[in-house]
């Protein structure tokens, strides 16, 4: 690429990596990341089996994420929360570069490919999680760049793939959509020749078997098999709301693609990339950016292509005089830098129970706790044994329906409690468990607008 | 070339007679039966808080939009009883299923299977509106709006003409007409752009389209509640849910969606008619579960016509070897159209002096119903109020699905108590609550039974709750 090739790339990336680093640090499941890469650095081992419940204590367990879940630690090790978050607008930064740069694929002229990259960056900030999947936000593009590449003639690019899914798949378990991604490539290579065919195949075949290598391959199997049956109840997992603005956004996507499909017609390859996404897209919020950053090389290229058709006697695009390019170069940088400086040093945890953290460490007994502070308590309260956490999978099923027959005032709510031993319950106050307990004597340990900690009396 | 009937009328016979077959007794086809009731004692457009059907919606000022709906299902069911309401079903049935069919094959005549096979996802995705519900005279109308815009757009004025009478039907039959108005209003304006001579017509049945939606007793307001269900649509209601494409709904809509998609893409033939009809159905059938059908509909003539097309260039793509497909060059008689609607008819008839002739009431709470107390007080389960409404209309209900007169509040009492959330003893005292009619697994049954309410009545469906 010429420099002047990589100004916009560059400026998408700086602004991502403006927005990015004033997100605040809220995610849930952080904090069990971040306990469990700190204790694979602790033990120098993977992390195979629970050392943080009492629910399924000592019991083997993989979430797929071991590299991940260290590079975070160590991320946090070195820099803090502030580290925290200059390394995800750092990756947000990245994934921006690469969807600049897929944005252009198609031919698209610059201002087509600035707005459509503009609408999947503001769309995927609610993917911007401190947590390995983003990792697979970042190398969705990177991967899909380099098949791009390679389908232009790049065989540079297709030998880059297998490596990269090796690393994807230690990192985090969405590396299967990049396997689907090489798959689709292959697909539509096959339907093009067989010299196209041959080199396509040969890196899938070297990036299946390289995600083998990885002591969790199971592990990660399991993790990205749930993309078939999501648990519903966790709200990442829902079905896309399109009536939400994360999922306005991504509808403005679908109907965009649909009507420039129809406009302009598409090819082999817009059929077996995008058609598998929108519907993996359909299933589960947590996938809608997929199909967006797939598509974005499509809208792009196409989008403009109808506003030529429809307006074909408009003012032609002129080139950013080389000045002006600097000037928004360096505004983009001074964002940038603006919110490195900005950016937040803490972690945002109004939403959890700070205010119970004293009483619980001078508690006993089995805590039964709200699963989004499963994580919370794991990295704030170490000493005492969470219920369930954002982990699921070790939980999985007989614990999670345990825990929601007792909070959800199921018929069988007191065989849970006898059965598990509960001393002690942490829970939002207008959970019906909560309102229960309260009822029925339990002591009142600590209580704040968003918690209640209640002891058995 | 012109489309045979008998392909539509023999698939709308089938799915019509199958319908027979299947239970009656939607948990709101009670309460639109008792309204429809009052409907035809002469009450159109009475506020329904004076029905006295319901204690907490007193105030509600709003009056029925599916006046005319209701009135039908009433007719049916002073005409046959529950036999007469299926009946009526059958033939809602047969209608949507035959224009959906119908209007594939008019883009396909040559191709019977091939249409059929298009509409196969709207017909199979149409079985879960087949209610006996004012909803399903609005699909009905919605895809006879199809085959009229589809029509008007090739040219036919006739079709443009039908659509204001069409949408005076439809706006005091369901308020689903909101949508026909819109998309009538799109295709006008598309056709105006593409067809200029024809602009008057277009102006015509847009205009048109928009002043036959006020003629109903609300005037405007007969706009509100689908604007109101549009942007605010009652998620806890199971059809008013997000769409789910892992159950099979979503899948048969996934079929649907995705095969326009791959139309889309490989298809040679590009049109913006088609894309002015499909992208706003598409954006109202990710809205909510109770949707989907709307897109598979639309969907159907447009993959009967531009499938074929896709596919072509898909084996050419892949070089594969393939045999012309099997056409019917020809039209049958229309000596045979009429002897397939005789026999159409006939079978119809037949599978509803045959078929259900009972509400199936497996899941309602009818040993309750002895042990109710006349006159306010009672909180029901929301999915039973259009029962209650009819099965015991001296108890009036806490809420049922008619849903917008209980958003004043009474909606968020409901699931206070219900949840057992913090004050929900306060609600009971504050509405004055005297029995609670739930599930068994419902919390507040659940912590009634713990703290020793007396229990009037229960069973595996239902617990009959004095408040003490």
């Amino acid at each position: 690429m010429k420099p002047a090739g990589l100004l916009f790339p560059l400026c998408a990336a700086a602004g991502a990596f403006a927005i990015a680093a004033t997100v605040p640090l809220v995610d849930p499941d952080m904090y069990w990341h971040l306990a469990s890469g700190q204790w694979m650095l602790d033990h120098h081992e993977i992390l195979r089996s629970d050392v943080f419940s009492s629910t399924v204590a000592g019991q083997p367990y993989s979430v797929g994420e071991w590299l991940g879940e260290l590079v975070f630690a160590v991320v946090f090790n070195v820099g803090g929360w502030a580290g925290l978050a200059i390394f995800r607008a750092l990756l947000a930064a990245a994934a921006a570069f690469a969807l600049a740069g897929l944005s252009r694929r198609r031919g698209a002229p610059l201002i087509a490919a600035l707005l459509v990259v503009a609408w999947a960056v503001v769309f995927s900030k609610t993917r911007w999680i401190d947590r390995p999947a983003i990792f697979t936000l970042v190398l969705f593009p990177v991967v899909l760049d380099l098949l791009y590449a390679a389908r232009a003639g790049s065989r540079r690019a297709l030998i880059l793939i297998p490596p990269l899914i090796l690393v994807w798949a230690n990192l985090h378990g969405g590396y299967a959509i990049g396997l689907a991604l090489v798959l689709a490539f292959t697909v539509e290579a096959a339907a093009r020749g067989r010299s196209e065919f041959v080199p396509f195949a040969s890196a899938l075949v070297a990036s299946v078997g390289f995600s083998f290598i990885d002591p969790e391959t199971f592990g990660v199997a399991g993790a990205a098999a749930h993309a078939i049956a999501p648990p519903r109840f966790i709200s990442e997992e829902a079905p896309p709301d399109i009536l939400e603005p994360a999922g306005l956004i991504f509808g403005g996507f679908v109907l965009a693609t649909l009507g420039l499909a129809m406009f302009c017609g598409g090819i082999l390859l817009d059929a077996v990339v995008l058609i598998p996404l929108l519907w993996l897209a359909l299933s589960a919020q947590r996938h809608l950016a997929f199909f967006v950053f797939a598509a974005t090389p499509y809208v792009a290229a196409e989008g403009s292509r109808l506003y030529l058709r429809l307006r074909p006697h408009g003012t032609p695009m002129r080139p950013v005089p080389r000045r002006l390019s600097i000037a928004i170069g360096m505004l983009f940088a001074a964002a940038a830098v603006a919110s490195a400086i900005g950016r937040p040093s803490t972690p945002d945890e109004q939403s959890y129970p700070r205010g119970a953290i004293a009483a619980l460490r001078t508690g006993s007994g089995t805590l039964l706790n709200e699963y989004d502070w499963g994580g919370f308590l794991i990295y704030h309260v170490p000493e005492r044994k969470v219920f369930v956490d954002g982990r699921l999978f070790p939980f999985y099923p007989a614990v999670l329906r345990d825990y929601r027959d007792a909070v959800e005032l199921q018929p069988d709510w007191k065989d849970v409690l006898v059965k598990y031993d509960v001393r002690e319950a942490l829970l939002t106050p207008a959970k019906p468990l909560a309102v229960a307990l309260r009822e029925d004597g339990w002591r009142v340990r600590a209580e704040g607008q968003n918690f209640v900690l209640l002891a058995k009396p | 070339m012109r489309a045979p009937f008998v392909v539509p009328i023999g698939i709308g016979a089938f799915f019509g007679a199958l319908s027979t077959r299947l239970p009656v007794g939607d948990s709101d086809v009670f309460w639109h039966l008792v309204v429809g009731r009052q409907i035809l004692q002469g009450n159109i457009g009475l506020p329904e808080s004076v029905s006295g059907l319901s204690w907490t919606a007193n105030g509600y000022g709003g009056s029925s939009d599916q006046w005319l709906g209701q009135a039908i299902l009433a007719l049916a069911d002073a005409a046959g009883g529950w036999r007469g309401i299926v009946t009526m079903r059958a033939i809602a049935v047969a209608l949507l299923v035959g224009l959906v069919a119908y209007t594939a094959l008019r883009e396909r005549p040559a191709h019977p299977l091939a249409a059929v096979l298009s509409a196969l996802p709207a017909i199979v995705l149409s079985r879960f509106v087949w209610t006996e519900r004012p909803e399903l005279f609005g699909f009905v109308c919605f895809a006879l709006l199809v085959l009229l815009l589809r029509a008007g757009r090739s040219g036919s004025d006739r079709a443009l003409y039908w659509i204001p009478p069409l949408i005076v039907v439809w706006a005091n039959l369901h308020g689903s007409f909101a949508l026909g108005v819109v998309l009538t209003a799109l295709v006008a304006i598309e056709g105006a752009i593409a067809q200029p001579a024809r602009r008057r017509m277009y102006a015509a049945a847009g205009v048109g389209a928009f002043i036959a939606s006020l003629l109903t007793p609300a005037g405007v307001g007969t706009w509100t509640a689908p604007a109101f269900h549009l942007f605010n649509p009652p998620r806890q209601i199971q059809e008013w849910s997000v769409p789910d494409v892992t159950t099979f709904p979503g899948m048969i809509f996934s079929v649907a969606l995705l095969a326009t998609f791959a139309t889309a893409f490989l298809a040679r033939t590009r049109s913006a008619r088609e894309a002015v009809l499909l992208l706003p159905t598409l954006f109202i059938s990710l809205t909510a579960l109770r949707q989907l059908p709307l897109f598979a509909i639309v969907a159907a003539p447009y993959l009967a016509a531009h499938g074929g097309e896709a596919l072509t260039e898909l084996v050419s793509v892949l070089r594969i070897r393939s045999r012309r497909a099997l056409s019917t060059r020809r039209p049958p008689p229309r000596i045979i159209d009429a002897v397939a609607l005789v026999i159409g008819v006939a079978v119809l008839t037949l599978a509803a002096a045959t078929g259900t002739d009972a509400p199936d009431l497996a899941g309602f709470p009818t040993a309750a119903l002895p042990s109710l107390r006349p006159g306010p007080g009672l909180l029901n389960q929301y999915d039973w109020g259009g029962y209650l409404i009819w099965a015991a209309p001296a108890t009036p209900v806490f809420v049922d699905g008619r849903l917008i007169p209980y958003l004043n509040g009474v909606l968020d009492d409901y699931t206070t108590v219900l949840g057992v959330h913090p004050g929900w003893r306060d609600v009971i005292a504050r509405r004055g609550i005297r029995q609670i009619l739930v599930r068994p697994s419902d919390p507040v049954a659940v912590r009634a039974r713990d703290l020793g309410w007396p229990i009037r009545a229960s069973s595996d469906t239902f617990v009959l709750i004095d408040v003490p």
